[in-house]
């Protein structure tokens, strides 16, 4: 085409000859957009810290490897897990607001049995590190630092009194809760992985503290909180009075107990309730004794509702005062309670009232909380109170000497002893190679992805899958699982609700509405990136993420 | 691609760009986001033409450009004529599958263009004509058009004496005209936008897409709202998305699962900062009023 009149050599209309390209407009800008990666309420609530984000956005990919290896940097038992944990982070789940929470326990007993039913086994990668690590007690807090330790490339090896590993998630958790198959699955991969189990030893006993001391170069403190809490009333000696713990040991050895028919549990926290479902099982009529009320029960409510469902009766505001009876319990004498003003736990005191009844019953179960026997512990470690003095990471007062689960001062759920083995294995780590381990390591990020950093035009309404739950009349009559697994659809399904707030999904929204082609798919891999060449700042990209994984940065 | 997000799910957009960045649109704008989506809808080989209006700088100054297609300024008044002649060339140079894309401002085409898109309209000439609608003459600061909606601020129309006229209903102008297809789009939903622009290349005869589109200094709005406002357009009724074939089929094609009042959509704008309780109130009823006329016929189809 002829633009030009040769005579004159002036164009007839003006054409552009250069690109726009060489305008760069990032210099109007007073304000970048940056990717970041921000805690989801869910993860920083997870005492495991798990990344819960990040395999919920896996499994709705249907990448369940993926998922489960992400869980398993963290958590070495993501079946039991979907099983026991009391999964306080779906009461900060952001869904919440906007129809109900994910459900966040059933994607991931979906995904701890992917592992378990494809025999997905953890390789070590890490070269070996020529130190060893002992390991005293072999519960979920013990099994964490071993496996963690293992990872890194340490020796270690376990010493537990009892015969098989898995501390209470074996002696303490009734089999229609977590079923013994399951918890052999996911040990029998940490063997795998190359720690020695020296089972049937108890240290301080068999073997002397100092000898563990000087043989290994650091020593992992787990024991447990075996010491039954003390009820100075009268009738503790009789024939059919026993502790929650031993119970439930009892129990699960399938060595059961012979019950009375009538049961009468005293407490209000999870034990309590296991009994209580216990006894059930085994055929009596369970009554489960509580001095405060309700809303003061330190029980989780599912399982709370379970009991219910399954008939067992509550009596609140009562207080043993009394266990009658000849050689064997015959009953009961309860003393009424009202509720005062509150005490530290900022729950209401209960205060006898004096006025008393009796219950019959054949068979007393305590359920009033352990603490941990001091005897136990190596001499050298300092104790406040019942716990032993450890800060975050578990370091105690003795160097080379780390302390995890029920034995230091945090709360005592399967979840919060995974979480102290896998900090400890942090300091320990530290403490071998000479350095301060603090955040490093660990998911801590200091921004929140909460409600109101997240779109939510760009997620619909879809109601929660209902877990399958065994009706109360067929449950009450074995041993077997209340709760089914999900189906691979209904775990991708609820994958899928997650919101995965404050981690990029690879959405698009940012490179869709960007008006100056300045959000490119990142070269070297996952993401996006901005172009500050040209980026004006606008913000629209920040604004529209659905998932608050971007925010402006204003210049100095 | 791009699919992720629940709300879109099953729909893609386009990787393929046909324009660059270091185009001088403000920060923020909505003209250019729209370009941009259209192009992807559009592809190639089209060609544009566009009359005095923001476009008409966005690309750069000359000698620049940011534009990978071929692109032609005209005079105001002019686009319906020039797109029509544009075609009628191609065509006789044997390019017939050349895509002639008029592209104007709501000045150009509400006020000063309407006589030669009305021709060319009524010729039914094979081009689609696009009316990116920012409400005023932006470009040239901000001075009420026929596009500009009632009780707004401009320039000319200073907040002692906003706008006292309703918006001119350019939408039903063009219906009058029988052409083959006419849709409404935004940006703040580019799946649909994108499908718009697809079916309208399809189609054969006149096109015409009106495009609402947010200008943050001209509609006082913070820039990283846009998409968020001109969906609010949208949520609250206010800019109905829709397409009509041949007048006859109507076809909303984003149904909010709740209308919005029009309330947040117009406090969240500078420009109808005075309006005071009464004035949203008969705001919303003419909002009312016009989308129940207009669904009275999405229903009609759909019985």
């Amino acid at each position: 085409m002829k633009y030009t009149n040769r005579e004159v050599q002036t164009p007839l209309c003006c054409i552009s000859t250069t690109s726009s390209l060489i305008n760069k407009t990032g210099s109007w800008r007073f304000a970048s957009p940056v990717f970041v990666h921000r805690a989801s309420p869910c993860n920083e609530q997870c005492p495991a810290d798990e990344d819960i984000a990040g395999y919920m956005y896996l499994a709705a990919q249907g990448r369940f490897e993926d998922a489960w290896r992400l869980i398993m940097k963290e958590n070495p038992f993501p079946a039991v897990m979907g099983r026991v944990c009391y999964h306080s982070c779906e009461t900060r789940c952001n869904r919440a607001e906007h129809d109900d929470a994910v459900s966040i326990n059933m994607v991931e007993r979906f995904i701890g049995d992917y592992g378990l039913a494809h025999g997905i086994e953890i390789e070590l990668t890490r070269p070996e590190i020529d130190k060893r690590v002992a390991i005293v007690g072999a519960g979920p807090a013990g099994l964490t630092a071993a496996y963690h330790l293992r990872l890194m490339g340490y020796g270690v090896t376990v010493f537990d009194s009892n015969k098989l590993p898995g501390g209470l998630m074996r002696y303490g958790i009734p089999p229609y809760r977590l079923p013994k198959e399951i918890l052999d699955g996911e040990i029998g991969r940490l063997s795998n992985m190359g720690i020695d189990f020296n089972m049937g030893v108890k240290i301080g006993e068999g073997l002397a503290w100092e000898k563990i001391n000087s043989e290994f170069d650091a020593v992992f403190v787990a024991i447990g909180a075996y010491q039954d809490a003390d009820l100075e009333i009268k009738g503790m000696d009789k024939g059919g009075v026993v502790n929650a713990l031993e119970f439930l040991r009892e129990v699960n050895l399938g060595k059961y107990l012979g019950t009375g028919k009538k049961v009468t549990v005293i407490g209000g926290g999870n034990s309590a309730i296991d009994c209580a479902r216990v006894s059930r099982r085994l055929g009596a009529d369970v009554t489960l004794v509580y001095r405060r009320s309700l809303p003061e029960m330190p029980a989780h409510s599912e399982e709370v509702k379970m009991a219910l469902e399954e008939g067992v009766e509550f009596l609140f505001l009562a207080g043993p005062e009394e266990i009658y009876g000849q050689e064997d319990v015959s009953g009961i004498r309860l003393v009424k309670m009202s509720l005062g003003t509150e005490d530290n736990s900022g729950r209401r005191r209960p205060e006898p009232t004096g006025e008393t009844f009796d219950l019959n019953c054949q068979t007393v179960i305590l359920a009033i909380g352990e603490s941990l026997k001091i005897k136990d512990l190596p001499s050298s470690l300092i104790c406040d109170g019942n716990l032993v003095r450890a800060d975050d990471f578990g370091r105690t007062n003795k160097a080379g000497f780390f302390a995890g689960g029920d034995i230091i001062d945090s709360p005592r759920t399967v979840t919060h002893a995974i979480g102290s083995g896998r900090r400890a294995a942090a300091a320990i780590d530290g403490f071998l190679k000479g350095m301060e381990r603090d955040k490093d390591g660990l998911n801590q990020t200091s921004e929140l992805a909460d409600y109101n950093s997240l779109n939510l035009f760009y997620f619909d309404h879809r109601s929660r899958t209902k877990a399958h739950i065994v009706p109360a009349d067929k449950r009450i009559n074995s041993f077997k699982e209340v709760t089914s697994s999900p189906s691979e659809e209904e775990a991708v399904y609820e994958a899928g609700r997650c919101f995965n707030c404050g981690s990029c999904t690879e959405c698009g929204n940012c490179y869709i509405f960007c008006p100056d082609f300045s959000i490119k798919k990142n070269p070297d891999g996952y993401g996006y990136i901005v172009d500050l060449d040209y980026c004006k700042g606008c913000g629209i990209c920040v604004q529209e993420c659905p998932r608050g994984a971007m925010k402006m940065e204003f210049m100095e | 691609m791009y699919s992720l997000n629940q709300r879109f799910d099953n729909m893609e957009i386009p990787e393929d760009e046909y324009m660059t960045a270091g185009h001088v649109a403000c920060a923020g704008c909505g003209a250019s986001l729209s370009m941009r989506l259209a192009l992807k809808g559009l592809g190639k080989p089209t060609a544009l033409v566009v009359p005095a209006c923001c476009w008409g700088i966005i690309p750069g100054a000359w000698p620049q450009t940011a534009m990978e297609v071929p692109f032609f300024n005209t005079a105001f008044m002019t686009t319906g004529a020039v797109i029509s002649g544009l075609k009628a060339a191609y065509r006789r140079r044997g390019m017939e599958d050349v895509c002639v894309v008029g592209w104007a401002g709501d000045g150009g085409t509400y006020d000063i263009g309407i006589q030669a898109l009305s021709g060319a309209a009524e010729r039914n000439e094979d081009v689609i004509y696009v009316c990116y609608d920012n409400e005023a003459y932006m470009n040239t600061g901000v001075q009420r058009s026929g596009g500009t909606p009632l009780g707004a601020w401009t320039s000319t129309t200073p907040v002692k004496a906003p706008k006292s006229e309703s918006k001119k209903d350019m939408d039903e102008i063009m219906i009058a005209h029988r052409i083959p297809y006419l849709a409404t789009a935004t940006a703040a939903y580019p799946h649909d936008l994108i499908a718009k622009f697809k079916k309208a290349r399809s189609m054969k005869g006149m096109r015409y897409i009106h495009i609402l589109s947010v200008c943050p200094p001209g509609w006082k709005t913070p820039e990283n709202m846009s998409i968020e406002i001109m969906r609010l357009a949208v949520l609250s009724n206010i800019f109905p998305l829709y397409e009509v074939e041949n007048s006859e089929i109507f076809r909303q094609t984003v149904i909010p699962d709740e209308v919005e009042p029009v309330n947040n959509y117009l406090r969240s704008q500078g420009r109808f900062k005075h309006l005071t309780q009464e004035d949203i109130q008969v705001y919303q009823r003419e909002v009312t009023t016009r989308f129940e006329r207009l669904k009275e016929r999405f229903d009609r189809i759909a019985a």
